[in-house]
């Protein structure tokens, strides 16, 4: 399947170069030459992190590039390679795979270039910002937002919930399900129906479907909602009511997909726990053009403090396994209450289309 | 499209049903045949030898329409022919029965005797029952009733295989008949069965070439003997004006 | 009696599977349940006619997954209504479905005409244009997932007749219906036998081999046109991945169903065994109390165990026709 995976991403290389191509002109010449090598760019998260990225670092001045490891290792390396040997001012990388990464990191400590990272992180080298979502803030709110929704819906938090989880091999879903793990166990008269799926709008549907045909739910929750299915199979049992609807089953998500935004406009999604991927590729943006400027860095734990940046304030920790720093963007619940917010994710990429 | 030809026996004004004059057949650079021309005959049986790589298979394929020649003509019944496709060489009436490339052996008998020109009901879907019908009638008639007509041919052993092969090109009232090797890898009594059979082709007014490596079932069986060598024409004599001698001695090229 | 019972297995397992599960988990004994793995079974049914159709002519198509996901993103993104994800042209769902199918047809016609005339490997053919399809997926859509589908245009896959029968189970069911009837009563179907069991001797018999085998190539399109139509409406959305990975459980239900990969053998009734095991399978794990760790594992297993069982009664048979003469 590997050589499958480079031809379908060779096609949006050929789109997004000609993107690029044209963005290039309206970059600043003299400004820093920056490159965010992405390891897919097959799906809208992917690509409205790289796109508004490089969106902010161009509009501070920088002259940004985006490439594509295509969900390759090797093609990752090449990247990394050919990224060292042109010279950049500074890499962003979003790890395929964390181990191999690490070799191309240790590569471009040795040529003196900073090292950034966007989303996920290598294992090792030197890296002066890991900027990426907090998984487990992302499976507390979303456990936390359907328990508090059971209790209005049903006066008790009881009864049986359903969650959806990823591959336990993936760290995103093995710490988003094990922090929805946590919540619920702190309720004891929720009963927790745990399944296994692949990030497929089949499986989301089928298993939705099945066991809210042999279970009365009470709570639906996933690892992430940019998936589709889950609606369309209450749909199909006619169990899709509009919140506060006698038989409505609270759904929460991860991610705060488009898709998910509009449902919540309509009372028949609650709530989804948001992936600030605009937010972290913002702070990660304005940072380095700091850090290249020399104007700040960060020298401690803490809350960082450097007024007007748009990561004042944020809590920065220090990541002993790449030797620099980390911050991980916390999630907000959003629902009805400010689904139309602009700064989200899934209202940004609209600009996009 | 009729079900059955109807028959007329040919009609050329010296007898010949088929005639070929300078077949030319090239593969990439090499001559397969070169030239040959001959006639055959109706009510004759026309035995075809040579040595392996002879040309007699070529032949067979470049008359049937399996390929196209690169030179010669091809006249059937009086008519210049140039067959596309083997479908269109069934249509007027030539059928081959290959040695090996012959039948399916995941379908049954009546199927294979019907291949490729199932009838039809009104409605357009196969006719079974009437082709199942119509299949034991004619393993009936060639002596062949204990083989049943719903058997998978892939059942069955070399000696049925060939009769159900052989009853296939009977049941179309063939008017020339290509038998590549029919006798070969059979039990003499089933020899014996399908030498008869050619005899009683003869006497429908069936063209028939036979091509064997079996020098006495040529001799006892065709009217005339056809030998090809490298691709040439090397000669054809009346049976019972020659010997097996000189047709071993045309077979090897000497002259 | 014993060749009818090797000829079926696949019905047999699916017998004893199903009481397996339903006496582990009694829950499974239910009318909701056993629609639901009609369902289930309906778009790999679908996919699984389409290849059977090839697979009789000797050949098979590795790319009906992605035309599946192709024609349902490309439809979806041009009968959408939403304002930014979709085209914008909101085009008639009658239109689109029509150049739906119309585009699964294109892709049988391609397909067929680098196999036919060109005389490329079918596997290599299919398998680039599985990847080409997949290319083009991406760049019709900005990677983007298509929601707002008209509901007319939703209806065939995600309408249930008194909210219990999905339309999309009585479909598939006479799909299979039609096409044993079409593989066993006409020309075609038999050809097809013919094409596949001996390809020589259908080209000497007369049987128009290269036209036999567009058209099932052509079919396979358009059948993963249609499971794309179907599901699309069921999911009322449609993402790049949509259908991928399938050809995996087109190929095991075929084969648990006693399709030969050499060609010229099979039916269409032994793979819809195969593909309803197969729903039975999957639905009976989503539905039992099993350790998520658990649930590929099993899955993988039992298949395995199906194929192999599918294995074994052919060596059976292959002994009781040595054995006979």
């Amino acid at each position: 399947m590997q050589a499958g995976k480079i031809l379908k991403h060779a096609a949006i290389a050929a789109v997004l170069a000609l993107g690029i191509a044209v963005g290039g002109q309206s970059a600043n010449a003299d400004g820093y030459k920056v490159i965010y090598i992405a390891p897919q760019l097959n799906n809208a998260a992917d690509i409205v992190i790289a796109r508004n990225w490089q969106d902010v670092s161009e509009s501070l001045g920088m002259d940004a590039v985006i490439k594509n490891a295509e969900i390759s290792a090797k093609r990752e390396a090449d990247e990394w390679a050919t990224a060292i040997a042109l010279g950049y001012d500074a890499i962003v990388g979003g790890p395929v795979d964390s181990l191999a990464a690490t070799i191309s990191v240790k590569k471009a400590n040795e040529a003196g270039i900073p090292v950034f990272m966007l989303g996920r992180t290598s294992a090792g080298g030197k890296v002066e910002l890991i900027a990426r979502a907090d998984n487990i803030s992302l499976g507390t709110i979303a456990a936390e937002e359907l328990v508090r929704r059971i209790e209005e819906q049903r006066g008790e938090i009881a009864g049986k919930v359903l969650e959806l989880h990823g591959p336990m091999d993936q760290v995103n879903a093995r710490q988003r399900s094990e922090a929805i793990q946590a919540v619920l166990a702190k309720h004891p008269k929720i009963e927790l129906i745990r399944k296994l799926q692949h990030w497929t709008p089949e499986e989301f549907f089928d298993i939705t479907k099945s066991v809210a045909s042999a279970n009365e739910l009470v709570g639906i929750t996933m690892g992430s909602d940019v998936i589709p299915g889950v609606d369309a199979a209450l749909d199909s049992l006619g169990q899709l009511k509009k919140i506060g609807e006698p038989g409505h089953i609270v759904v929460t998500g991860i991610d705060a997909d488009p898709r998910i935004l509009d449902l919540i406009g309509n009372d028949l999604w609650d709530a989804s726990a948001l992936q600030d991927m605009v937010g972290y590729g913002t702070i990660l943006a304005h940072y380095i053009k700091h850090y290249l400027d020399g104007s700040f860095k960060i020298t401690a734990a803490g809350p960082i403090d450097n007024p007007g940046a748009p990561y004042h304030g944020i809590e920065a920790r220090w990541s002993e396994a790449t030797e620099g720093w980390q911050i991980e963007t916390p999630s907000r619940p959003v629902d009805k209450s400010n689904y139309t917010d602009p700064t989200l994710w899934g209202n940004a990429i609209k600009k996009y289309q | 499209m009729a079900d059955r030809h109807t028959m007329t026996p040919a009609a050329d004004a010296d007898g010949a049903l088929l005639r070929v004059r300078g077949l030319s057949k090239r593969f990439d650079h090499v001559v397969a045949l070169d030239g040959v021309s001959f006639e055959a005959h109706g009510n004759e049986v026309l035995g075809l030898v040579g040595d392996n790589g002879a040309g007699k298979s070529t032949l067979i394929k470049l008359v049937s329409g399996v390929h196209r020649p690169n030179a010669g003509e091809i006249v059937f019944a009086d008519r210049e022919v140039a067959f596309a496709t083997p479908r269109d060489s069934r249509e007027r009436g030539i059928e081959v029965i290959y040695q090996d490339m012959a039948l399916v052996d995941e379908l049954e008998v009546w199927e294979n005797v019907f291949l490729g020109r199932l009838l039809r009901t009104r409605v357009k879907t196969i006719d079974r029952r009437r082709m199942i019908a119509e299949a034991a009638e004619l393993l009936e008639s060639l002596g062949l009733g204990s083989l049943s007509p719903t058997a998978q041919v892939g059942y069955l052993s070399g000696g049925q295989k060939k009769a159900v092969a052989i009853s296939r090109a009977l049941y179309w009232d063939a008017r020339l008949i290509f038998m590549d090797e029919p006798t070969a890898a059979l039990a003499v009594v089933e020899i014996g069965k399908v030498l008869e059979l050619i005899g009683r082709l003869r006497e429908t007014g069936v063209a028939v070439v036979f091509v064997s490596h079996n020098l006495q079932e040529i001799f006892s069986t065709a009217d005339r003997i056809m030998v090809l060598h490298r691709g040439q024409l090397a000669g054809i004599r009346q049976t019972g004006e020659t010997d097996q001698d000189e047709i071993i001695k045309l077979m090897m090229g000497v002259r | 009696m014993t060749r009818f019972l090797l000829r079926n297995a696949v019905w047999i397992v699916l017998l004893f599977t199903t009481i397996a599960f339903v006496a582990v988990e009694p829950r499974l004994l239910s009318v909701r349940i056993f629609i639901n793995v009609l369902e289930h079974s309906s778009i790999l049914g679908i996919l699984v006619i389409g290849m059977i159709f090839c697979l009789l002519a000797g050949r098979f198509d590795l790319s009906s997954e992605s035309t599946l996901g192709f024609t349902a993103l490309v439809g979806a993104w041009m009968v959408s209504t939403n304002p930014f994800f979709g085209s914008g042209w909101q085009l008639p769902p009658a239109l689109v479905i029509v150049l739906m199918l119309g585009m699964g047809a294109g892709v049988g016609c391609l397909n067929s005409f680098f196999i036919i005339k060109l005389r490329v490997n079918a596997f290599i053919v299919t398998l680039a244009m599985l990847l080409a399809l997949r290319g083009f997926t991406y760049v019709f859509t900005n990677a983007n997932t298509m929601y707002d589908l008209p509901p007319s245009f939703a209806a065939l896959g995600g309408y249930s007749i008194g909210g219990l029968l999905p339309i999309s189970v009585i479909l598939f069911l006479s799909l299979f219906v039609v096409s044993q009837f079409v593989l066993s009563y006409t020309t075609f179907g038999r050809d097809l036998y013919a094409i596949g069991g001996n390809r020589e001797a259908a080209f000497a018999a007369g049987i128009r081999v290269d036209r036999r085998t567009l058209t099932a190539f052509v079919l396979s399109g358009m059948l993963g046109a249609l499971a794309a139509w179907v599901l699309a409406g069921r999911l009322q959305a449609v993402t790049i991945n949509l259908g991928q990975g399938m050809v995996f459980e087109v190929f095991a239900a075929a084969v648990i169903g006693g399709v030969s990969l050499a060609g010229g053998k099979g039916t269409m009734m032994g793979p819809l065994g195969g593909v309803l095991l197969l729903g039975v399978i999957t639905t009976g794990l989503s539905v039992m109390p099993i350790s998520s760790f658990w649930v590929d594992a099993v899955r993988g297993v039992l298949i395995l165990a199906a194929v192999v069982l599918w294995r074994v009664t052919e060596i059976f048979e292959e002994r009781w026709r040595t054995g006979t003469p």
